[in-house]
């Protein structure tokens, strides 16, 4: 009864026809090339203050609207071939509360310290250390949640984040650029990542009828 | 509770539970909020007849619900454990775990 890797598989399950995956990745890419053309747009430019403003209600957008169409795409997809489960509630217990909490202080050192390194003069040394950073964070998250459900190819997007972030380190395009393109790299990872699962999935896996069963 | 006394509580597990196939069943519930007739077919491995009489063994003891619903154009048969479901696999959990410590004392 190890309730914990019956709870994996499941997740397994979710990610398994790579519909999150590929939403995921268009979040990425979205946030990247928008963050890119604002930079590359100038500081006080009429565009920098709309695609600001656009950024993030493309990422409220995709949030809300991504949720949604997921939700919609497996009902179509995944439901007729594998199944429907729904994962419990998230119970805020003292636990889950203190990793919240030490999230957004991590978030917010990760934030304060961006925000500080894109406005020092020795852009390009920073830039080489920026990006190889995240693509050690991005390995790091991406090799747990690999061994912890058991997908392989989550392994394969592990290596992908460090290499990118060593070789967007190496290039040296400053911060702000630097972490656009790891977004923008990471983000088209994840599409091709989970379209490739997605045509694999749809390849193994034919509806299955059950009219006529006695359920 | 001496461990004469822990083993013989083996002999009141709730056999409801006890069977293999309506462990599988009870287990993937319990960690769920619910999931649907090919969900469990495909977890449990088992046939859809063995798996539809377990179910129904289950839903008859109030252990677990069954819904027939739609999601989008898609018919399923959604199972979903009771709070009478959850308590009795807790129990049956404590009792085994008890058993199972004591057998390797």
């Amino acid at each position: 009864m190890d309730t914990e890797n019956t709870l994996n598989r499941a997740y397994a399950h979710w990610l398994k026809d790579g519909i999150f995956e590929i939403g995921l990745g268009i979040l990425f890419t979205g946030v990247g090339a928008l963050r890119a053309i604002i930079h590359f747009a100038g500081a006080k430019s009429a565009a920098y203050y709309w695609l600001s403003g656009g950024l993030l209600v493309f990422m409220i957008g995709v949030a809300w609207g991504g949720k949604r169409f997921g939700e919609a795409l497996k009902e179509r997809i995944t439901y007729p071939r594998t199944g429907y489960m729904a994962f419990k509630p998230r119970t805020y217990n003292y636990k889950n509360i203190l990793a919240f909490i030490a999230l957004l202080i991590f978030g917010g050192i990760l934030g304060g310290m961006l925000g500080i390194f894109s406005t020092q003069p020795n852009q390009q040394k920073i830039g080489v250390f920026v990006p190889i950073v995240m693509g050690i964070v991005g390995a790091l998250a991406f090799a747990y949640v690999a061994q912890r459900v058991e997908v392989k190819r989550l392994y394969y997007l592990a290596a992908f984040s460090i290499g990118i972030g060593l070789v967007i380190g190496a290039l040296g395009v400053g911060v702000v650029l630097g972490v656009s393109f790891f977004y923008l790299s990471i983000g088209l990872a994840l599409v091709v990542s989970g379209c490739v699962a997605l045509v694999q999935y749809l390849r193994s896996h034919e509806p299955v009828d059950l009219n006529g069963e006695s359920q | 509770m001496n461990d004469t006394d822990t083993l013989q509580s083996m002999l009141d597990v709730d056999r409801l539970i006890h069977e293999p196939a309506r462990l599988i069943i009870l287990s993937i519930l319990y960690v769920l909020e619910s999931a649907d007739f090919l969900y469990l077919l495909r977890e449990t491995g088992l046939g859809k007849g063995n798996l539809s009489s377990h179910l129904t063994r289950l839903e008859q003891a109030e252990y677990i619900t069954i819904e027939k619903t739609y999601r989008g154009k898609t018919p399923m048969t959604i199972c979903q454990l009771t709070g009478a479901g959850q308590a009795a696999f807790e129990t049956y959990r404590e009792q085994l775990k008890n058993v199972v410590n004591t057998m390797y004392k």
